[in-house]
């Protein structure tokens, strides 16, 4: 059907951080462990990830703030944000990449933390939750 | 024995002409120049620089106390020394303390350090002192005060000079003070002070420490101890106290190259008179304020030894004279900046700075245990240290790297004249570290015209901004010279 993604895309790994007042971590810490966490349940490594879309509010500005933690290199990395949305927004960029089929995998990384230097912020997204999709799987369908 | 390990000192690059508070406000000129800390710059960066002149290649690890000495504290509260220690590389037990208000305070915290060396409470402690005292503009005082540290290292092993003695006196007579919401010194009326203060209690300690030891004024090849603006008072106090103008420690080096330096100012003259001193050499060593503390050094042979460092005489060979009087007033601010019509500097997150101090504040970066890759993270887009190599992508793997004494070659430089910075333009480099790792600071002390690709520079501690009171240090590159 045109215009749906549905049945074209897939969530194969999530991870998600301890939840806490975690004041020893920073967006680094929140973006790497679930990335971790989200690629060790997909059974892949993170060099198999073709492009990568970053959400956050006031967690760091553009796509450096994904990059530079995971030193990522040739990856294009798409910043989006949208208040305490900014996770879903994250998810449906790489939802639509997969689904145009521009790319087998990609990694929506969502942080988010008001302990760190840039600003404060709602405490709703304070978790930071990665997935990759690929395509093929009815269970993302928004 | 308790002893000197080792001295240094640090003097701000930039100088300003006396002359150039005449031209500004009139009156009267006093010959020389002052030494005038960059808008960057404050007591706790200015020790710090003064105290890695004085380690040189010896372990900051080693050492079992810092002691501070300013009264020029950016906190009311808060310890400034615990700051140092981390840039420093001190040890987590080390001990800390400031010491403050009293321009005493560079001595006192000598004969502090000197009593736990004695009592066997630590082998060794690391004494810094500086100053950047602020006068109201327009006033001779303010012409007479300079910026500067000073740093000795005292220890019972290996000394280049024995402490073989200590008198100390207190004098309550308030000649200058600044109340706990003044900036700008206070003083009374200088004859007065001078005839019922300093130059009594100059002649009472060092006639007393004599007294006690049995000593002459002859036994003595030099007498160090802080002189007051007026520099011919301080030849009149030692001479009171019997010494010939040939055993004085002259302070117009200091006066007329940098200024009054408060508390540090002892200091810096005792590590001027050890850069001359020979063994055998006795000195006699003195600061004052709020009273005297005075000790007695005896210079060993281990002097000679000593490897070479800037100290004060290589500090006042490296300056750059200031074209006028104006960016004083900006850089001590106390004259405002008209705002730069941009958003705001980021805020200070003091959980950032606290997961990030060993990196910020002790410049640690990482060696990669897997590909040995050295890196350090500039914290413009981190808030956590490295946990991902940029080379092969090993996660947590890694040895701490220390960059802080690393030279390094600009690799590449930009200089912005939009960027809200005291000094435009802000001069910003990609600078590769001999041994190994690439990263980007801001260039300090520096002439733009001179900087080039390739251009060699160091790293310096500096203030980057005070956020909410909080003063928030890291590292700049600056040339080396």
């Amino acid at each position: 059907m045109p215009g749906s993604i549905k049945d074209k895309v897939a969530i194969v790994g999530m991870g998600c951080t301890q939840f806490g007042e975690l004041w020893e971590k920073g967006t680094t810490d929140l973006i790497i462990e679930p990335v971790n966490e989200a690629l060790a349940d997909a059974g892949i490594e993170l060099n198999d990830v073709e492009a990568v879309w970053g959400g956050t509010l006031f967690s760091g500005n553009g796509g450096r703030t994904v990059s530079e933690a995971l030193r990522l290199q040739y990856k294009p990395v798409t910043r989006v944000e949208n208040a305490c949305g900014s996770g879903h927004e994250a998810i449906r960029g790489a939802s639509y990449a997969v689904a145009a089929g521009v790319c087998d995998i990609c990694l929506p990384s969502v942080m988010k933390s008001s302990r760190m230097k840039d600003r404060a912020d709602c405490p709703v997204c304070r978790i930071a939750p990665a997935r990759i999709t690929n395509q093929a799987c009815p269970a993302f369908s928004p | 024995m308790a002893g000197i390990v080792s001295y240094g000192a640090y003097i701000p690059w930039h100088r300003m002409e006396r002359q150039k508070c005449v031209s500004a406000w009139g009156g009267f000129g006093m010959p020389g120049e002052k030494a005038v800390g960059y808008f960057d710059e404050d007591s706790v960066t200015m020790a710090v620089e003064a105290a890695r002149d004085c380690l040189g290649d010896l372990d900051g690890r080693a050492i079992d106390g810092l002691y501070f000495a300013t009264t020029t504290s950016p906190y009311k509260e808060k310890q400034c020394a615990a700051i140092m220690a981390l840039a420093l590389d001190m040890r987590r037990d080390v001990r800390t303390i400031d010491v403050n208000t009293s321009l005493r305070a560079g001595a006192s915290a000598f004969g502090m350090a000197m009593d736990a060396i004695q009592a066997g409470s630590a082998n060794s402690v690391m004494v810094t002192a500086a100053d950047t005292r602020l006068a109201a503009p327009g006033g001779m005082t303010e012409q007479g005060l300079g910026d500067g540290g000073g740093a000795i290292l005292l220890g019972s092993e290996n000394v280049i000079a024995e402490i073989q003695g200590s008198y100390s006196i207190t004098d309550e007579l308030a000649g200058t003070w600044r109340a706990d919401d003044d900036r700008f010194l206070r003083s009374w009326e200088d004859r007065m002070i001078m005839d019922e203060g300093y130059s009594q209690v100059i002649k009472e300690a060092l006639t007393g420490i004599m007294k006690k030891y049995n000593l002459e004024p002859k036994d003595f090849a030099k007498v160090v101890f802080d002189s007051p603006v007026d520099g011919r008072r301080h030849g009149k106090a030692a001479a009171s106290a019997g010494f010939d103008p040939s055993q004085i420690q002259d302070p117009f080096t200091l006066f007329l190259n940098v200024g009054i330096t408060g508390c540090a100012q002892p200091l810096m003259m005792l590590a001027l008179a050890l850069e001359q001193a020979k063994p055998g050499d006795k000195i006699l060593f003195a600061g004052s304020g709020d009273g005297v503390d005075a000790f007695i050094l005896q210079v060993t042979d281990a002097i000679e030894k000593l490897p070479a460092r800037r100290g004060v005489s290589g500090y006042l060979a490296s300056k750059k004279m200031m074209d006028g009087y104006n960016p004083f007033l900006v850089w001590k601010g106390i004259v405002p900046q008209e705002e730069a019509r941009r958003p705001a500097k980021t805020p200070a997150r003091l959980s950032a700075m606290w997961r990030e101090n060993r990196q910020q504040i002790g410049l640690w970066g990482i060696k990669c245990k897997q590909c040995g890759t050295i890196q350090y993270d500039d914290g413009a887009a981190a808030t956590t240290p490295i946990r991902v190599c940029a080379k092969c992508g090993a996660q947590d793997n890694f040895d701490d790297y220390n960059f802080a004494n690393k030279k390094a070659t600009v690799f590449s430089f930009t200089h912005d004249n939009l960027a809200p910075v005291a000094d435009p333009p802000a001069s910003v480099v990609i600078i590769d570290f001999d041994g190994g790792g690439r990263a980007i600071f801001d260039l300090t002390d520096r002439d733009p015209a001179e900087l080039q690709v390739g251009t060699s520079v160091e790293m310096t501690f500096r203030r980057m901004q005070i956020n909410r009171g909080l003063s928030v240090y890291h590292w700049k590159a600056r040339p080396v010279r």
